[in-house]
């Protein structure tokens, strides 16, 4: 990398990622964008077709997009593929029975060409939840090994409630990112 | 008492989390909070803010310029899309119709996102009618989308009722496979008739997860009830193929989930988190919750009480009505799960299979005169199964 590449990127204003929040529904996405961002999440609507919360997060620009999950929905999501930077895909870990269906949307997902270079953020989330599923367990059932060596991916256990982890996730993918696109190039 | 003091309030805050979440939560905001400040250090984002701040006139002025001419070349490509759908379009019409309403949307998208990026020079007013514009102009399209859908999709559900056992048992065994076999362990902990009407699936799912859950499952004819001490409330309950039962769960708990329920009667106690329901005909729900979902039902009635509006999808002949619930220590239940006051939020349902402004065919109110009357727990004793 020249040193033109790196002044021109520190020059840059706004360091801007585009960050796909996906997911079935229920699984708590709109409820981790509002407390990331310091929102009430007392009364959260489930989702109707989509809401973009823009934010900052350390010297970043995060554009997330949040994306309903309902079965009604999910056929538009490649509407939203296009220069995505990453991917949060976030899973009810107390909902063991559409375990099944969230494998396969998944694989789904990351079949997509648009997404190939998109950086993977696996939220475990409801972890507050007696006896909800490890991340350990839930990248068993969700057979995340057979993932191509080239996808950079991390599962983390969260909890949109407590807030736990919440940050960790998002430190690792928008630095993950960051490597990528503002430093290797 | 205090006449100003709101005491639903003042319990909210002492009950609704324990004290440790409330810690952890303190721990994370405090994170947030520097990095809140951090990004204010940052010199280059400081700099934009104090241009903006310095002439937010001129910001405004190119926003307002650009979205409303953007708005303007939308508008007049989605009239010429309508005008289009009236004229009764062929097969390849409307496939292509389809794929341009798409890409309308997507444009819709772009000036939502214009709208969010600008918005910490917009004065709010600009921000909010700017933001209902949007949303206006995409539910417009969306609804236009809705329009175009095969109208078999909407039947997919009602049809499953009419050849019942066939489909129900199909979509039994591809769903379930993971859940199946982890229930093994605890059959008789719930005195369940065991009913294994899925053998295939046993080889399907090795990795079988995790067996502690709290639920009861696979039951017909019977009376069920679990008091506060049977209910674990950090844990959530599942209910799962059950026919003619009626259920009475007396207490509080995080998360219910509902799926293949024939001629149920459910009455449950607050559930501090969210309520998913799948698959359910004719049956009946008592619910009080801070999110419910309702897919693939049929001629059920809700008796509700939520924090935000109920969604159904898939779904038809629903019917809705206030909470009404009575068992022993309910009120102390619903305080602490901040679900005591009715919202009215019970007949705000949204049908996301249906984004018209005109009210959804497939939901509507109970009337008053054919609610069911709840008279405490002893209902149950006085009954020999539904
Ligand atoms: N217990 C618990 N509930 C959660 C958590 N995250 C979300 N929820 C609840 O799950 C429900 C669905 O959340 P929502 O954000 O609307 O899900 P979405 O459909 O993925 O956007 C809501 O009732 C939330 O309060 C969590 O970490 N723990
Ligand atoms: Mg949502």
């Amino acid at each position: 990398m020249g040193l033109l590449t790196i002044i021109k990127k520190v020059k840059k204003k706004e360091k801007e990622m585009r960050i796909l929040m996906v997911g079935l529904d229920n699984a708590g996405k709109t409820t981790i964008v509002k407390r990331i961002n310091g929102e009430d999440t007392s009364s959260i609507s489930p989702t109707l077709g989509f809401n973009i919360k823009t934010m900052q997060y350390n010297s970043f620009r995060l554009n997330i997009w949040d994306v309903g999950g309902q079965k009604t929905l999910r056929s538009y999501w490649r509407n939203y593929y296009e220069q995505t930077d990453g991917m949060v895909w976030v899973v009810d870990s107390s909902d063991l029975r559409r375990l099944n269906d969230c494998r396969h949307e998944l694989h789904g997902l990351l079949k997509q060409e648009k997404l190939a270079g998109a950086s993977l953020l696996i939220f475990a989330n409801k972890q507050d939840i007696k006896g909800a599923m490890t991340p350990q367990e839930i990248a068993r059932v969700l057979n995340l090994e057979v993932m191509d060596g080239s996808r950079h991916w991390q599962i983390i256990g969260c909890s949109a409630v407590t807030g736990e982890g919440l940050l960790a996730g998002f430190d690792w993918l928008v630095s993950d990112i960051g490597s990528r696109i503002y430093m290797l190039e | 008492m205090d006449p100003n003091q709101n005491p639903s309030q003042a319990y909210k805050k002492r009950h609704f989390r324990a004290a440790t979440l409330e810690k952890k939560r303190a721990v994370m905001e405090e994170r947030l909070q520097s990095h809140y400040d951090s990004y204010l250090r940052d010199s280059t984002i400081r700099k934009s803010q104090t241009a903006a701040i310095a002439d937010p006139r001129e910001s405004l002025d190119a926003f307002l310029a650009v979205f409303s001419q953007r708005r303007e070349e939308i508008c007049v490509c989605f009239a010429e899309k309508k005008a289009a759908l009236l004229s009764s379009p062929n097969v390849e019409d409307v496939a292509s119709l389809k794929v341009e309403l798409e890409s309308l949307l997507l444009e819709v998208g772009k000036l939502q996102k214009l709208v969010a990026d600008s918005s910490f020079y917009l004065p709010t007013y600009t921000m909010q009618s700017a933001q209902a514009t949007v949303t206006k102009l995409k539910e417009e399209v969306e609804t236009a989308m809705s329009d175009l859908l095969p109208k078999r999709k909407f039947s997919f559900r009602g049809k499953s009722t009419t050849t019942k056992t066939a489909s129900f048992q199909g979509i039994q065994d591809e769903q379930n496979a993971v859940v199946n076999n982890s229930f093994q362990g605890i059959q008789d902990k719930q005195d369940a008739v065991v009913n294994n009407s899925s053998p295939g699936n046993q080889d399907k799912q090795d990795d079988a997860v995790n067996p502690s859950f709290q639920g009861i499952q696979d039951m017909q004819d019977a009376v069920l009830v679990r008091d506060a001490k049977d209910l674990e409330e950090d844990r959530e309950f599942r209910l799962s193929n059950l026919s003619n039962c009626r259920v009475y769960l007396q207490g509080k708990f995080t998360t219910l989930y509902v799926n293949k329920l024939r001629n149920c009667h459910v009455y449950a106690g607050p559930v501090t988190g969210s309520v998913l329901i799948e698959e359910v005909q004719g049956s009946l729900f008592m619910l009080a919750s801070h999110q419910i979902r309702i897919h693939s039902t049929t001629a059920t009635d809700f008796y509700l009480r939520v924090r935000s509006r109920p969604i159904v999808e898939y779904t038809k002949g629903v019917r809705f009505a206030p909470y009404a619930f009575h068992y022993s220590g309910i009120e102390k239940d619903l305080q602490a799960a901040n679900l005591m006051e009715e919202t009215g939020l019970w007949e705000s349902v949204d049908d996301f299979r249906w984004l018209r402004a005109v009210q959804s065919p497939n939901w509507s109110v109970l009337p008053s005169d054919q609610r069911i009357s709840m008279e405490g727990p002893s209902q149950f004793e006085a009954e020999n199964g539904p």
